[in-house]
């Protein structure tokens, strides 16, 4: 009995073992994370930090200089309009019509330019906390001072779009879900105040010579565009005007242009000229692009890379098929090695925008608008890589030369006489593997007018592959379609082998103010009623050079996008000196532009019109159309002139039709973060 | 009140679906009692003689004449026991022939049969029909189902193999009331989706805990031939014992073990097909050109408001561009007119996928055993096949289960689950693939591929050209489970059991010269990956049994358990680009510049204490109580543990003294009552702590390292989701279990849902476009509902038997709360919206009225549409008259909105402005619809006549809302001359015309598109109700007699078909399985197998 009782509570004993066993060993429950950091670790050191910092730039290039901001910025105004079928398109920013605060193009804007604002707040809170060896004083001044000029700038897009907002600039723990708006006079004076520290901190060259970095002539330079904006809201600095201090920022940068490294090109050509992007003089603030062979390509932290150049481009599949004519489609991905894919047809220039131009003189015309479209042939790419060659690029130059026939001549208007000449290819191109997801490069050079040899021998680089002969020779054989600027006679017309068509033969008559393009419609006028599809395209963005291109994705390009040049100050400079009180002097400013525009130097003078004596608003006006039209900048110009009801009803009527100046001077706050905040009805949404 | 609100409701809608049937069945089930009499018999060959010892050899029988091995016999007066032997025989040696035996087995009746001096004696067991002495497992324990005091629902072997399929989960579907089953995919291999009792969380998975013999386990691997029984544990009092993880359900598996004294071999197998998927018929040939005229008959003369062939405008004439079939070669474009008239249209889906591939299964099982020694082994062998060509699901799986008796006191044995599963998985764009242009040939001329179809659009026959595309996932999964038991003193155990699980997992994806990727999207480029998923979890619980009777009376159990898990994850892929022959496969990674690799890794740990008291008084008041603390290594320290109690109690009226009348018809009444809280685990490893990530970005031209800040924001505080759950229920049988009815109500209440707040982007974003987001315990849900579970048997004669279930449940599912004073929230990575008093996974979108008909032109002309526009829902919007509308905004203004002023000034002679328009926007969405059903019933027949039975089991699930991709692709635009890409879409789709006004689609007009027809996105939402008849079995099973003369216990061979109808209840869904939801990815299949089971 006893033996039996001992035996249990020796069983009873092993069970409570075990489970003292179990929790004792278990109670632990710590967690080993062996795949991150917590910031304590790494923010409180310079290297740290300084990683902290380079991620201000991500909100930068792909998201800010994509279609988001890049049509934003710069349709219903003036400049541009809807071709013809697109008129659904964005008819909310580019025509005021239906616009509520669903706008998804409008939210993306207010996402991109807030996103980084508070990695920058942060990064300029902890500067004063490092005290690791590396960290030193120099350095961090740098770095916070680049910082100061981004915040600053991603401010200004948020305050010219979207008026009052809150200011924001300091990290919080708590992050309230019902923000107040900060006003507009308080938060331009953050951005000089910003802005300011920066132009005095930063160095000329960019730190550690990252071109992607901003130095001090680019906070000079958004400093006297905050000047100018801000001037638009009747703001003024100890006393001085707004417009005072912007002039007086923009002469400093423009009198001390050799101090501050800041160039401008003796030539409107060089701007956009392919060897120029990497590391354009003339820019004052970069979103520095993408290197398809460098091995950070891989590493691109955006939200997606830029695909702003095809929306200015008109469909040409839809205008002329890919049967006779033109004979590699646009409309899809990885066809077309020299166009790219142009299946958008979303934004055309105004007649108003046209006719800025005097393309007699102004070689900015064919520097920014392609007017003459070609085939090209991929001869190098097919002697360089044989069968290997990408398909974009495997095509001859017999597969390019087009035989005119009775039946194309008919169709397009050509005239009879050219029934079995031949057009010819324009470029050629190469074709480069860069690296494993940039893939291929499409490297465009041109062949020589009169040569049909085929041989890559003949072959020119010419520095901006986009950039046609202007105008058209008569004899051209290199282009199946031109539109005219200048009114071509039947006469005229008749003697050239290609589709000739005059610009203003485009636009439909009963619309006086040249904001409606034709229909595709039996009877609209032109040769063939599908050539209503073609516009004047601008190709500023359309980076046609070796790193320039994706391989894999035809409507993103990896080229540098200016986000402000040299140019610029110098139509603020006149602008602001108008609006201080001197004409004459205002046209100093701007003769500069147009001289070093002149397709030949003798042009410039007072007879020809490129030379100003003295200069109005509208001439400044004229003025930014001529140099910065697409350059992310009309809108905010309309804003602060206070323009948008005049200009819009002599140049743009489809858009001034619903244009409501009580409204539309701000964007509509988005619907998506109304939703995410608790006060959304108290916020409201800009009377949207 | 909004109590009496709902229950009208309920009643409304379950008169409206069930009613009908419920009635039906009681009354013919009564009406057959009555006829029929349970008929048990038994054969005398008897002889009297006087009272004196004898022996007795007997032999015991089932039903339908197989012998019993191992049932019990007893002698009543002395109470001597034996059991029978393999062949069911048994001898006793009885004092005189006046002696009475009472022979019992489990799942049989016990009988007491009088020897009568007979020597030989043949006993038929009738299987016990009333079912309460059937065992139910109960978290770490196990009761009779007479005990039970939660809510708790057993389904038992021969239901789950009823319905041959892949998953045994699946033939669940519609048993267990409040068990939410659906499958949503053809795919082979491919799950199922699982919800209990509704959505209380606002994450995504709410499938419950899944234990398999006491430990968890995966349940899509296991062979439903292995599965003894299945144990839902529905309301808190089941499932708090299991804590932080018990809030979605706990459903409990249990495999079939070895028998004492029974040598069993089963082979059981299936071969059949797979297919006759239906599917949309999409616009071809006579259609196609119809809709491609119409889309260009018409321009729009705004002017007049009126769709027209054509208008001038001063000078201007603007034509439509299809005047006459003379135009068709204008609209089509030279190219696509010559393909028109070469007449080809492609049928995509047919070239796609296979007509009816093969599906198979064989299964094989050894058990048999000792007193001391019980095994069990099985291996099983699966090979699905779906209807795209290379899609194929293959799995091996072995089940072990030993139980060793080492001593009186002491036990070991072990478990072990393992399977090896083999999948090839092909491109599934089917929607995609239908939706292609049909005039555009898959093949060039020279009987290559064309891939040429159109932006984005991919020939997917790229991928079965031989060696180009792999996508292969092979996973190995081992569940070894080990235990010790010791029975030290009398009414204690002591059940140690640990367990070791690992699942590696490997995914094979190559993509090579001339696949789909390489020619589309990887810009001819070969890649290729492998992805090495190990996983490793170790269990330990020990559980202790104290059992108690006091006086007779009183029975009392105390159970304490300590219960530790530990998991981790180690996941690494390699990827391997620029590949120069298709040879290499992902044989061959060149560890260069083309090379990458990433590893990640997650751990967790959790450890609980349970302690539980059940008390018996009388087997009629039964009281329950539990509690469970338990910490987990997610939260953040200082907040690691929490608390989960339950308590329950049940009546069984039928003990009464006072039903003692009743009892001739009423087997059993019994009440039941619980409440409890319990947990959910989805909480994700290191989400309480706020970290840093380290990346590498771009910056001019050079790669740079970065910080920045994880996409999650730390927050200490964040705790468990804790669901408070009151049940109350009723079991009842009558009529000598000819009809059982089990019924609940439950109500729960979760706060502290955890909402991920997306922060403003104001507060910055993680990457552009992407907020941060915090996990917050904020939210409240609550759901209710009642379930009914009845089954009855309807006609029992010698030959002919019918009997019939049906499971009944409906939930009403609210958000209570999302985060102070916001509503509709987008639920972020769903494509649902949180709104206060709908359902978790609701749907706001612009709610659709039609389509703006002729002669309502001056109505929408203010709002800007034109007829054959959508007519949007507005919210608060009011016709003063034709053309003139008022709304009023939440701070009390009041707008006008009109196209025509004059019309307007007579109501407000203030107004102004020329127009006043009002634009369809987002603040327009309201709730269209929930994806969770209101109510489901699942109801099966079951008949049998000699040795022929029929199944026939359907289906029902209504009220549930669904977003029907194909929707989306009624774009008129695709129709244009170089549409980008040209597009289809199904026949049925009837859309608006001049001359058609339908209010389905709107108008067909190239120039028009889903983002130019606003409200365009509310379409997409249908109702998705249904009805299937979702099984029916034939099945002939061998007689006994025939069959023991070949040796064979059992023979049967069954065909079974499987979704034979479907019936959808909205016109949209024509042709199409809404039990898919939406989606078109791998369509739900037709099955057709033929089966066999035989047991040696």
């Amino acid at each position: 009995m006893k033996n039996q009782y001992i035996k249990r509570i020796y069983k009873c004993g092993l069970c409570l073992l075990l489970v003292t066993m179990s929790v004792s060993s278990c109670k632990k429950l710590d967690e080993f994370n062996p795949t991150s950091l917590s910031e304590q670790n790494v923010l409180t050191n310079f290297a740290g930090w300084k990683a902290y910092q380079a991620n201000c730039y991500t909100g930068l290039f792909g998201s800010l200089i994509g279609l988001q901001y890049g049509l934003v910025s710069e349709v219903g105004t003036d400049l541009w309009t809807f071709p013809y079928n697109n008129h659904n398109q964005y008819k909310d920013i580019m025509a005021y019509e239906a616009f509520t605060t669903s706008s998804g193009i409008i939210k993306n804007v207010w996402d991109f330019a807030w996103g980084s604002i508070e990695s920058c707040n942060k990064t300029i809170q902890l500067s004063t906390q490092l005290t690791d060896g590396a960290a030193n004083a120099a350095d961090i001044k740098t770095l916070v001072a680049e910082t100061k000029c981004l915040r600053a700038y991603y401010y200004s897009v948020i305050v010219a779009q979207f008026g009052s907002v809150p200011l924001i600039v300091i990290d919080e723990p708590l992050k309230t879900l019902s923000p107040e708006r900060t006003p507009i006079p308080q938060i331009y004076t953050q951005i000089i105040a910003d802005l300011t520290a920066a132009a005095a901190d930063l160095p000329v060259l960019p730190y550690q010579n990252n071109a992607a970095r901003v130095t001090k002539k680019a906070a000079l330079g958004l400093l006297a565009r905050a000047y100018a904006q801000g001037a638009g809201e009747g703001l003024t600095e100890n006393g001085k005007s707004y417009w005072q201090r912007a002039k007086e920022v923009a002469d400093d940068l423009i009198t001390n242009k050799g101090t501050y490294n800041a160039v401008m090109y003796d030539d409107f050509a060089k701007v956009f000229a392919a060897g120029n992007n990497r590391n354009n003089a003339e820019a004052l603030f970069t979103a520095y692009g993408l290197n398809p062979y460098d091995p950070s390509y891989d590493a691109f932290t955006g939200n997606s890379k830029p695909n702003i150049y095809l929306h200015y481009y008109p469909k040409l599949d839809d205008a002329f098929g890919t049967a006779d004519l033109f004979k590699r489609s646009v409309n899809s991905n990885t066809s077309n090695g020299y166009y790219g894919r142009l299946n958008q047809q979303f934004v055309a220039p105004t007649k108003y925008l046209i006719n800025c131009f005097n393309a007699t003189y102004d070689k900015r015309w064919e520097n920014t608008f392609v007017t003459a479209f070609t085939n090209y042939s991929g001869v190098q790419a097919i002697s360089n890589l044989g069968s290997g060659a990408p398909s974009p690029a495997n095509v001859t130059y017999a597969a390019a030369t087009v035989t005119l026939t009775a039946a194309i001549c008919t169709k397009y208007g050509i005239d009879a006489s050219h029934v079995g000449e031949k057009i010819y290819p324009y470029a050629d191109v190469n074709a480069r593997n860069a690296s494993a997801n940039a893939t291929w490069q499409y490297i465009p050079s041109t062949w020589p007018k009169g040569d049909y040899s085929g041989s890559t021998s003949v072959l020119q680089t010419i520095p901006n592959a986009n950039v046609h002969p202007y105008p058209l020779a008569q004899n051209e054989d290199r282009f199946f379609v031109y539109l005219s600027k200048d009114p071509l006679t039947a006469v005229d017309k008749k003697a050239r082998r290609y589709v000739t068509l005059n610009i203003d033969d485009l636009f439909d008559p009963s619309d006086a103010t040249g904001s409606t393009y034709k229909a595709v419609s039996a009877g609209n006028g032109l040769p063939n009623s599908a050539l209503a599809n073609l516009f004047p395209a601008m190709m500023k963005f359309n980076h046609n050079f070796d790193g320039g291109w994706l391989g894999g994705n035809f409507q993103q390009k990896l080229g540098n996008i200016m986000i402000m040049r040299m140019a610029e100050v110098y139509l603020i400079d006149a602008e602001a000196t108008i609006h201080t009180g001197g004409g004459a002097a205002a046209a100093q400013y701007l003769n500069v532009l147009r001289q070093r525009a002149c397709r030949n130097p003798a042009d410039f003078n007072v007879g020809t019109g490129m030379q100003l004596t003295t200069a109005t608003i509208n001439d400044v006006f004229d003025e930014y159309a001529r140099e910065l039209c697409g350059e992310y900048s009309r809108w905010a110009l309309l804003k602060r002139e206070k323009a948008f009801e005049s200009r819009l009803a002599t140049y743009n009527a489809t858009a001034a039709a619903n244009f409501n100046p009580s409204i539309h001077y701000n964007r509509p706050i988005p619907f998506s973060f109304l939703s995410q905040i608790t006060n959304g009805a108290d916020f409201g949404t800009n009377g949207y | 009140m909004n109590l009496t609100l709902r229950t009208k409701v309920f009643l409304r809608s379950l008169i409206r679906g069930a009613s009908p049937l419920v009635g039906l069945l009681l009354l013919l089930s009564v009406q057959t009692h009555a006829k029929t009499r349970p008929g048990y018999n038994y054969t005398h060959s008897s002889f009297t003689g006087k009272p004196a010892p004898i022996t007795v050899k007997g032999t015991v029988y089932d039903e339908k004449g197989g012998t019993i091995p191992g049932a019990n016999v007893k002698v009543k007066s002395s109470g001597k026991t034996t059991v029978t032997d393999v062949n069911g025989a048994f001898t006793l040696a009885l004092p005189s022939g006046d002696e009475t035996l009472i022979i019992s087995f489990v799942g049989f009746k016990t009988q007491e049969v009088a020897v009568n001096n007979r020597t030989a004696i043949k006993i038929i067991l009738e299987p016990s029909t009333s079912s309460l002495d059937e065992v139910v497992v109960v978290g770490y324990g196990t009761t009779k189902k007479r005990d039970l005091t939660g809510s708790v629902v057993s389904v038992k072997s021969d239901d789950i193999t009823a319905r041959p399929g892949p998953n045994p989960i699946e033939s669940l579907q519609g048993r267990v009331p409040g068990l939410d089953i659906t499958r949503t995919s053809g795919q082979a291999g491919a799950g199922v989706n699982i919800q209990l009792r509704g959505t209380r969380s606002f994450k995504a998975d709410g499938t419950p805990l899944f234990i398999i013999n006491g430990l968890p386990g995966d349940y899509a691997t296991i062979n439903a031939n292995d599965i003894e029984s299945i144990d839902v544990l529905k309301d808190a009092s089941a499932t708090a014992v299991y804590g932080s993880a018990g809030a979605n359900g706990v459903i409990i598996i249990t495999t079939k073990s070895g028998k004492a004294g029974k040598m069993n071999i089963d082979f059981n197998s299936y071969y059949g097909f797979n297919g006759w998927s239906v599917l949309p018929k999409m616009l071809t040939g006579e259609d196609y050109l119809r809709a491609k005229r119409d889309a260009y008959s018409y321009v729009y003369d705004a002017a007049n408001s009126k769709w027209v062939k054509s208008y001038t405008v001063g000078s201007v004439t603007t034509s439509a561009q299809w005047q006459s079939p003379a135009d068709d070669p204008a609209i089509f474009g030279a190219q696509r007119y010559a393909l028109y008239q070469q007449g080809q249209f492609v049928d995509w889906p047919g070239v796609l996928l296979r007509k009816n591939p093969a599906t198979q299964n064989y299964s094989l099982a050894a058990s048999g055993g000792t007193e001391a020694t019980k095994a069990y082994v099985s291996f099983n062998l699966q090979d699905e096949n779906s209807q795209y060509r290379g899609d194929d699901y293959k799995l091996y799986s072995t089940n072990i289960r030993l139980d060793h008796k080492i001593k009186n006191w002491v036990s070991v044995g072990a478990n072990l689950q393992a399977s090896y599963v083999v999948r090839n998985k092909a491109q599934d764009k089917l929607e995609n693939a239908i939706t292609t242009d049909p005039l555009i040939q898959p093949y060039n001329p020279d009987g290559s591929l064309n891939t040429v179809l159109g932006n984005n659009v991919y020939n997917l026959l790229l991928d079965y050209q031989p060696g180009v595309y792999e996508n292969l996932d092979n996973n190995t999964k081992v569940f070894f489970n080990p235990y010790i038991e010791l029975r030290p003193i009398k009414g204690l155990t002591f059940l140690s059991r640990a367990g070791v699980h690992m699942d590696y997992s490997n995914t094979y994806r190559f993509d090579g010269i001339g696949s789909v990727s390489y020619t589309y999207a990887n810009a001819n480029i070969a890649k290729a990956r492998v992805n090495q998923d190990r996983y490793e979890g170790l269990q330990w619980e020990n559980i202790l049994t104290y059992n108690l009777k006091v006086r007779k009376d009183h029975e009392l159990t105390f159970t304490g358990v300590t219960s530790y898990y530990y998991n981790q994850n180690n996941k690494t892929e390699m990827n391997q680009s620029n590949i120069t022959s298709n040879n290499f496969e992902w044989y061959k990674f060149t560890g260069d510049v083309n090379t990458t690799a990433i590893t990640s890794y997650t751990m967790s740990k959790s450890f609980g204490l349970i302690g539980r008291l059940n008390y018996s008084y009388k087997g009629k008041y039964l009281f329950s109580a539990s509690m469970r603390h338990d910490g987990a290594s997610q939260l953040y320290e200082t907040n690691r543990w929490d608390t989960f109690p339950a308590f329950s109690a049940a009546w069984r009226i039928s003990d009464e003294q006072f039903m003692a009348g009743t009892k001739n018809w009423l087997d059993d009444l019994k009440l039941r009552g619980s409440w409890g809280i319990t947990g959910t685990a989805k909480i994700d490893p290191y989400s309480s702590v706020s970290n840093v990530e380290s990346a590498n970005a771009s910056l001019g031209g050079t790669t740079i390292p970065i910080y920045r800040n994880s996409s999650f924001l730390t927050n200490p505080d964040l705790a468990w989701e804790k669901s408070t759950a009151t049940n109350l229920g009723l079991d009842a049988a009558v009529f000598n279990g000819r009809i059982n009815l089990s019924a609940d109500y439950y109500n729960t209440n979760t706060n502290g849902v955890i909402f991920a707040v997306a922060l403003p982007s104001i507060y910055g974003t993680y990457t552009p476009g992407t907020n941060y987001q915090t996990n917050i315990n904020i939210a409240q849900t609550n759901n209710k509902g009642i379930e009914v579970a009845l089954s009855t048997r309807n006609v029992v004669t010698k030959d002919f038997e019918w009997s019939s279930s049906i499971s009944y449940s409906r939930n009403w599912e609210r958000v209570l709360k999302i985060t102070d004073n916001t509503d509709n929230v987008a639920n972020t990575g769903t494509s649902y919206t949180l709104m206060l008093g709908q359902p978790v996974n609701s749907f706001r979108n612009f709610k659709i009225n039609g389509v703006w008909q002729i002669g309502e032109e001056v109505d929408a002309a203010a709002f800007g549409k034109r007829p054959g526009d959508l007519k949007v829902d507005v919210p608060g919007m009011t016709q003063l008259a034709p053309g003139v509308y008022t709304k009023q905004a939440a701070n009390g203004t009041t707008t006008y909105y009109y196209a025509n002023l004059t019309a307007a000034q007579k109501f407000n002679p203030a107004l102004t402005a020329a127009n006043s328009l009002y634009n369809y926007s987002a603040n327009d969405y309201e709730p269209v619809g929930h994806n969770s059903p209101d109510w489901s019933l699942g109801f099966q027949n079951h008949f049998k006549y000699k040795n022929f039975d029929l199944t026939v089991y359907s289906y029902m699930r209504w009220g549930q809302t669904i977003s029907y991709n194909l929707m989306g692709w009624y774009q008129p635009n695709a129709f244009a001359i170089n549409a980008s890409p040209s597009r289809t879409f199904p026949a049925a789709f009837n859309y608006w015309t001049p001359t058609n006004p339908s209010n389905d689609f709107p108008v067909m007009d190239f120039t028009s598109s889903s983002s130019t027809l606003t409200g365009f996105s509310g379409l997409n939402f249908v109702d998705g109700s249904f009805f299937k008849v979702k099984n029916i079995t034939l099945g002939y099973t061998l007689p006994t007699n025939i069959g023991k003369k070949v040796g064979l216990q059992r023979f049967r061979v069954y065909s079974t078909i499987t979704n034979p109808v479907v019936l959808a209840k909205s016109h949209f869904l024509k042709d199409y399985d809404p039990e898919m939801n939406g989606g078109l990815a791998y369509p739900l299949t037709k099955q057709l197998v033929f089966g066999l089971d035989i047991t040696l």
